[in-house]
């Protein structure tokens, strides 16, 4: 994808270093998709429109260029072929950097690297939750129960610190875990073996300084867990928490109030579940699961036996989910089984 | 790195075959290797496996600027380690005062960006050998060394390695193997997988990326 909000103005101090100004008519090809070159791009004047092609979809995608703003970053820095056509629709002037004229440019400029940093972010957050989304139906294991396999996995290969980090972790994380009997058995055990060999010494998990979660962080974790739990009233009480709590990361934010929709629809009040989706995918068109909250919509409608609107939420998710695989096959069974 | 000695104040030690964290904990801190080296392995049912060895000034944990989701594998120290420790509240601080991290991190995310579209990639295909066949292709790619004399490519994998990489049953993918094992595609040995044609592959592969 493009830096369609990455723009950064160069600044006059900026400006010294900037190497090499070029002018392109309207109509002529910056780069072609494939290319390989590892110049970085800024627009000064004109317009540029980057096309490529959606990897989900194979839709076409086309992204204007604003004045001030960077393209061809990513491929420049990562030295992968080029993702787009860039082409000027306008008499177009922009400035070329090498990888290092730009390296120089970000050092001395820590706006541009952190704006880029949270677009790119935010790219491989979406593309991340594609990924788990197509895995999902295969073998996702939830944290609790991966955990607990890990820790089992080490103490049974007699490696008892690493075994007691992970038990100590599952006895903070889940103190009414579904495996906690066996997490403090195993956990006295470990204690007793590699106590022979090394008596009195702190654990990694109690001396490590970065082990505490954010009390936000670990409220969300708690509210997942009910979830996978089915326990959905807990589960809406500690997203409710986090909403409050989570400051001002909107897609944070979002994720979390996804997972509070998702809390609503698993304790089966369908009509709040319905109310709590519709206002958030209003709000939030473009959120990522949103395939998924038009699904749970749908889902709800056929609940309270509004099968037509229900019906009709499902096409729309059906519309939006793309490649995801998973979704669709949901979708297909209950799009079938209401006989559409 | 020598003006790195203002960030003291984050360096933590591990000490040789500690963990630093474990693949499905929660993390809300990443770090900068100082000194010492780093083994990022993953627990794939009765087998240990290591997925890297990350060396001084090479970060890990970066996913966690993103949201505190659980860790993906786990991180241990390989030698008596330093680290820098930065979390989301404080990353900022850091990048400010050090823009050179600033730009190894948005290499990484650039590295990790093109890594999962490319995982995607192999994903969208419904066709389950042509996934296979583009798990090697992908990892053909990512090899530094590839020999262009010859379209024969080796790779130390496993078929449940491949079967991680496709999103498919690790039963399916050693029944998919075996089928292209028979049709002379590929070549199997104890850690490693022979592919007779590169070239082969790319065909199947593109012949059902067009069919999609």
């Amino acid at each position: 994808m493009i830096f369609a909000s990455c723009s950064a103005t160069v600044t006059t101090g900026a400006k010294k270093k900037l190497p090499k100004s070029v002018s392109y008519t309207s109509g002529s090809v910056v780069y072609f998709q494939g290319d390989t070159d590892d110049r970085i791009y800024i627009l000064q004047s004109g317009r540029i429109m980057l096309k490529s092609r959606d990897i989900e979809t194979g839709q076409d995608i086309q992204d204007l260029i604003q004045t001030g703003e960077f393209f061809g970053v990513k491929s420049a820095l990562g030295h992968y072929p080029r993702e787009e056509d860039a082409t000027a629709l306008t008499n177009a002037q922009v400035v070329a950097f090498s990888v290092p004229e730009f390296e120089q440019l970000a050092s001395s400029n820590f706006r541009i690297s952190m704006k880029m940093l949270k677009v790119f972010s935010n790219q491989l957050r979406r593309i991340h939750s594609k990924v788990s989304s197509m895995l999902n139906t295969l073998d996702e294991i939830e944290p609790e129960k991966g955990l607990f396999h890990s820790a089992e996995f080490y103490f049974k290969n007699k490696k008892f610190p690493h075994a007691l980090y992970i038990l100590n972790r599952y006895i903070e994380l889940f103190p009414t875990g579904r495996y906690i009997d066996q997490v403090r058995e195993y956990r006295e055990k470990a204690e007793q073996f590699d106590g022979m060999k090394n008596a009195g010494a702190p654990t990694p998990a109690a001396s490590g300084s970065g082990k505490t979660l954010s009390e936000t962080g670990k409220i969300f974790f708690e509210g997942e867990n009910h979830f996978a739990n089915q326990r959905y009233d807990e589960a809406i009480e500690s997203f409710q928490q986090v909403i409050d709590t989570c400051g001002d990361d909107p897609e944070y934010k979002l994720k979390v109030q996804y997972e509070m929709g998702r809390s609503i629809f698993g304790k089966g009040d369908f009509a709040a579940t319905i109310r709590y989706m519709s206002q958030l995918v209003q709000a939030n068109p473009k959120m990522p699961h949103v395939g998924e909250a038009l699904f749970i919509i749908g889902k709800s409608y056929v609940g309270t036996g509004d099968k037509v609107k229900g019906q009709s939420f499902l096409k729309r998710a059906a519309s939006v989910a793309g490649d995801d695989a998973g979704l669709q096959r949901k979708l297909k069974k209950e799009l079938a089984d209401l006989g559409a | 790195m020598s003006s790195m000695a203002s960030f003291d104040r984050f360096a933590v030690t591990y000490k040789k075959g500690e963990m630093i964290f474990c693949e499905y904990e929660p993390g809300n801190a990443f770090y900068l290797i100082q000194k010492g080296r780093i083994q990022i392995t993953k627990v794939m049912g009765n087998l240990e496996k290591t997925v890297d060895i990350l060396q001084p000034s090479e970060l890990f944990g970066e996913m966690a600027i993103l949201e505190e989701a659980a860790r993906s594998a786990s991180a241990i120290a390989l030698d008596d380690v330093v680290l820098l420790e930065f979390n989301r509240e404080n990353f900022e601080i850091l990048l400010k005062g050090n823009p050179q991290i600033a730009l190894k991190l948005l290499k990484t995310f650039v590295k990790r960006i093109y890594d999962q579209r490319r995982r995607f990639m192999i994903l969208t295909l419904d066709d389950d050998q042509a996934r296979v066949a583009d798990v090697l292709l992908m990892l053909s790619e990512s090899k530094q060394t590839n020999d262009a004399e010859t379209d024969k490519r080796e790779f130390s994998v496993t078929s449940d390695d491949i079967a991680h990489w496709a999103g498919l049953a690790p039963e399916k993918t050693r029944a998919i193997v075996n089928q292209m094992v028979s049709q002379r595609r590929l070549e199997m040995y104890p850690g490693k997988i022979v592919v007779a044609n590169i070239h082969d592959l790319q065909r199947l592969v593109s012949s059902r990326r067009r069919d999609t």
